[in-house]
């Protein structure tokens, strides 16, 4: 069961896993998707791309950013069966880009532009640039940081 | 004008509680009369006046003496702000001076240092001849933490834009966390050298955020076709032309800008005690803060017999431990000493506080709690400190970590306003000083529309400002609003995660449940298979302690470990406005949320229910 002590301003209470079993009636306030003020996940409400979402951690920012935007956005805008299939030229002017600074976009076995380009897009491209970013591990992706809603509205 | 304002800051509460008490006499008074007025009417008139008349002298003689008293407790705290207003200002001129000298000095030794610095792998461009670029059309004051977020921040924002960072360090932009904890569990005897370290995944990582490939060099920055980040190492702005928009260097160099951002922070405080000491102490104290302080340190406790240090608070703590594991495999002696009851005395409640101590402890850490630095010698070959009770602890190094002071040289000339509450640049809840100057990181003081004006030195901080202030430098005009967050590990067994206001004089609510070995951080991670914490969290922020490198597993939590895991709020006016996360990870979004709502609830165990502290 749980107790309750109280150390001066300070209340301690102890709980058992059956003590929280219940659902909570904490009542949390109801989110607004739209909200400029919260930072954005990847795909912006005008459905434009979060260039400064931290998923895509520095690669809209170095120096192959503009190439990086531009091909990725192409692939975006893609309309085609092959999602991207037009936007061959710009993932080849990034892989020549990122080819000139191996160490900020270490070239693994399989082309590296051409896997993240044609897969999902957001979760894969931070696996390529693990080392150089501020983020220091690939998972770290759209989820949490950028939905908590979704979080909250699961309990409440 | 200042002197005016303080003075009716201070007696406007005086002034009221006067009036009230006036109001209250009056109408005593008329009440008093009221009523006996239709007996007396009916008696003598005499019978009721001399009795109130007493009354009301009384009355005056009580009110007289309040504003007197009042009167007095004014001057005096108004006298004592005065002082400490014109010490601080005199601090700051003097360190100002201290600079300018060390700048000047500097000067003449950078061609020389030119040479021998293009042998080794630096992170710095050939210096001489450097042409610096006259104009920056983003220029960032600091090449910290909260610089480079913003840098990024516009990069992504404002296609081929130039932004400059200009830095007095030597080194790059890089995240200082690891300083204090990652790099001290390094198995690699080089680390000093790479500054690498492993983080719970296993991934290694820098602690630099980009390699120096990343960055283009300040003469080409305005001609390099997509724009870039540059970054100008070794030099100081020592004054800003705010109405000219343009800064001037230590060498006299001027540039001018067009978005400036000023992410100065700062630097580490030391105690006068020791400061007055002398050559001998002060050549033996280290204030930690940069990467060199880091290598020097490092030196010193495989030099040394026994290191002291002084400061309780997060940097204090974790250097404790960190040094505290080293001494395991030497002899040597590792002391902290603090004012406080407990390790993290002000930002834990007392129970967590001495609970964090103990676990201090045997990290092999001899902790002197309540102590009061009175004076600090050097006597025999040994630094002796001298407690204000009488104890004596007798060392050969001292590390202080007493605070932080804000790098604020630049609001004279800028004419920019300094908080005297919280210390550093005064800004708004845009982060913004005035028209294109913002301020992020440890150096800004920022309104926070939910908690409050507030000035926050913990790295995610730098991280959320400074992406907040790149994003307003390109005009997005967005306020601060997502809440940061920040992170300790003390050791293997003690690990929190933290956001808003955590201070342990707020009266708090804590939610306990029974640990289990699984509720560390080393677990939470390896179940996980991710970093945990700043991972989930905004970039730029890195794990915490590895335990990789410890030769022996590390000591299953005990049975009579009470605060295993749990959910500790802090409260102002009956509202959340602190979370500490006590063992229990990847819950900050829930926190955040509770935190972004401000909402009174009755029952605050109902909300730890959100968190489901039982599970992992």
């Amino acid at each position: 069961m749980s107790y309750c002590k109280q150390e001066g301003k300070d209340r301690i209470i102890f709980v058992t896993k059956e003590d929280h079993e219940a659902p909570s009636n904490a009542e949390l306030i109801a989110d607004d998707p739209n909200d400029p003020y919260e930072d954005q996940g990847l795909i912006l409400p005008s459905g434009e791309i979060n260039w400064n979402c931290p998923c895509l951690g520095g690669m809209a920012s170095g120096p192959c950013g503009t190439q990086f935007k531009e091909a990725f956005s192409c692939f975006h805008h893609s309309s085609e069966e092959v999602k991207g299939s037009e936007c061959v030229d710009n993932f080849r002017a990034m892989q020549e880009c990122m080819q000139k600074y191996p160490e900020l976009y270490p070239q693994e076995d399989e082309n590296q532009g051409a896997a993240s380009g044609g897969s999902d897009a957001p979760t894969e491209d931070s696996a390529p640039t693990p080392t150089s970013d501020l983020t220091p591990t690939p998972e770290s992706a759209p989820s949490s940081d950028n939905t908590p809603p979704t979080d909250i509205q699961a309990h409440s | 004008m200042w002197t005016c304002k303080t003075t009716w800051k201070k007696l406007a509460p005086l002034a009221r509680t006067c009036s009230t008490l006036c109001r209250q006499n009056a109408r005593r008074t008329v009440l008093n009369s009221d009523r006996r007025l239709p007996m007396v009417t009916q008696a003598h008139m005499s019978s009721g006046t001399p009795g109130s008349g007493g009354d009301n002298n009384l009355y005056y003689l009580l009110v007289g003496a309040t504003c007197i008293a009042g009167g007095f407790y004014a001057y005096r705290t108004i006298k004592g702000d005065q002082e400490r207003y014109n010490e601080r200002m005199n601090e700051i001129a003097s360190r100002a001076n201290k600079v300018a000298e060390q700048a000047e000095t500097y000067l003449p030794e950078e061609p020389r240092a030119a040479d021998p610095a293009t042998d080794e792998p630096t992170n710095v461009p050939p210096p001489a001849p450097v042409e610096f670029p006259s104009h920056a059309p983003y220029l960032l004051i600091g090449g910290g933490t909260a610089s480079f977020a913003a840098a990024r921040s516009i990069r992504a924002r404002d296609p081929g834009a130039r932004v400059l960072i200009i830095t007095d360090e030597p080194d790059l932009p890089y995240m200082r966390p690891p300083l204090s904890k990652e790099l001290w569990f390094s198995d690699d005897p080089g680390v000093v050298d790479t500054l690498r370290f492993k983080q719970w995944n296993g991934k290694e990582r820098s602690i630099y955020f980009q390699p120096p490939s990343f960055y283009v060099s300040p003469q080409d920055l305005e001609k390099v076709e997509n724009g870039g980040v540059a970054v100008l190492t070794g030099k100081k702005v020592v004054h800003m032309d705010v109405r000219g928009n343009k800064v001037t260097l230590s060498d006299n160099t001027e540039i001018s800008y067009d978005k400036c951002l000023i992410a100065t922070g700062g630097v580490p405080r030391n105690l006068q005690v020791i400061e007055r000491a002398g050559e001998e102490v002060t050549k033996r104290t280290t204030l930690f803060r940069k990467v060199e302080d880091f290598k020097a340190l490092n030196k010193v406790s495989r030099d040394t017999k026994s290191i002291t240090i002084i400061g309780g608070g997060f940097l204090g703590s974790e250097l404790a431990c960190a040094l505290g594991r080293r001494s395991a495999d030497s002899d040597l002696e590792v002391i902290q000493m603090f004012p406080e009851k407990g390790n993290m005395g002000k930002v834990l409640p007392e129970y967590l506080s001495n609970w964090t101590t103990a676990k201090v402890r045997s990290e092999g850490v001899r902790v002197i709690t309540e102590a009061l630095v009175k004076g600090v010698s050097f006597k025999d070959g040994k630094v002796e400190i001298k407690l204000k009770d009488g104890r004596v602890v007798k060392t050969d190094h001292i590390v202080a970590a007493v605070g932080l002071e804000p790098s604020v040289e630049l609001a004279k000339s800028a004419g920019l306003e300094v908080d005297s509450d919280f210390g550093g640049y005064r800004v708004n809840a845009e982060l913004q000083a005035r028209s294109n100057i913002w301020v992020a990181g440890d150096a800004a003081c920022f309104y926070d529309i939910r908690l409050g004006r507030r000035r926050v030195e913990h790295h995610d901080h730098a991280v959320v400002s400074g992406r907040l202030a790149g994003e307003n430098m390109t005009g997005a005009n967005k306020p601060y609003w997502h809440q940061s967050m920040f992170w300790s590990d003390l050791g293997p067994d003690v690990g929190y995660e933290a956001i808003g206001i955590v201070d342990s004089s707020l009266p708090t609510v804590g939610v306990f449940a029974k640990a289990t070995a699984k509720d560390t951080p080393k677990a939470a991670t390896e179940k996980s298979g991710t970093g945990i914490r700043s991972e989930s969290e905004t970039e730029g922020t890195a794990s915490s302690t590895a335990t990789s490198s410890t030769p022996a597993p590390p000591p299953e939590p005990q049975q009579k470990d009470d605060y295993g895991k749990g959910v500790i709020f802090y409260l102002r006016d009956k509202v959340v406005v602190g979370i500490v996360l006590w063992n229990v990870f990847n819950r900050m979004p829930i926190a955040r949320k509770i935190i972004k709502d401000g909402e009174e609830h009755a029952d605050l165990n109902e909300v730890a229910k959100l968190f489901n502290i039982h599970e992992d």
